[in-house]
């Protein structure tokens, strides 16, 4: 359940990311936050999700 | 859920994130799925697909993260590893530990040095900056070492 709640919420943000709108949620990690983002997942036994783009794309 | 610029985070990408990418096609944005420690792709996501269908991506990824082990390369060795966990060989047994942004995580600790602690959590290692955690969890490490 966990799993799917994370993924949609991934799947969710996207729309934000494509148009290039740096609004990140604050529950989104950066990659400054990498090691952090990796306990946290392991800590909830979930996979990790990166979204990857170009945040000046419009 | 972890956000990389394609310009900028390609090289500090954990390994399993660039194999993903491989995967992925050559449009951004596109998503990486990989283990709870970065090791090892589960699953690359292109534009394509995205753009398709969303609910087909999240449909089949779900499905798929049923069948595989989402933890990591050692999870295999997490039996004994959750032994060790509290064994003498940790500075600590697994206690809650905060970030400065106030999350909390539950991790034994292995080691301590200037810069970072290497916390223990479900049989993996994960080096963690010092300068992330909270003030109170920093005293409590350096009480830790000083026993």
């Amino acid at each position: 359940m966990k799993k799917s709640l994370l993924l949609l919420g991934v799947l969710a943000s996207l729309p934000l990311v494509a148009k290039g709108d740096m609004r990140i949620p604050s529950s989104v990690y950066t990659m400054e936050e990498i090691e952090e983002a990796k306990a946290e997942a392991l800590e909830e036994e979930e996979p990790l999700i990166f979204v990857y783009t170009d945040p000046g794309t419009s | 859920m972890v956000f990389a610029n394609s310009k900028t985070d390609y090289q500090d990408l954990p390994a399993g994130a660039k194999a993903a990418q491989k995967q992925s096609g050559n449009t951004i944005p596109m998503v990486f799925v990989t283990t709870a420690d970065g090791s090892e792709s589960i699953r690359g996501i292109s534009y394509d697909k995205l753009k398709n269908d969303i609910r087909d991506v999240d449909r089949e990824l779900r499905k798929h993260l049923e069948t595989v082990d989402v933890i990591g390369s050692s999870s295999g060795e997490t039996e004994v590893a959750d032994a060790a966990e509290t064994s003498d060989a940790m500075l600590s047994e697994a206690r809650a530990w905060t970030n400065s942004d106030g999350k909390t995580i539950t991790a034994a600790v292995k080691a301590v040095n200037d810069t970072s602690v290497t916390f223990v959590i479900n049989g993996n290692e994960v080096p963690y900056p010092l300068a992330n955690l909270s003030a109170d969890s920093r005293m409590a490490l350096k009480e830790l070492v000083n026993q």
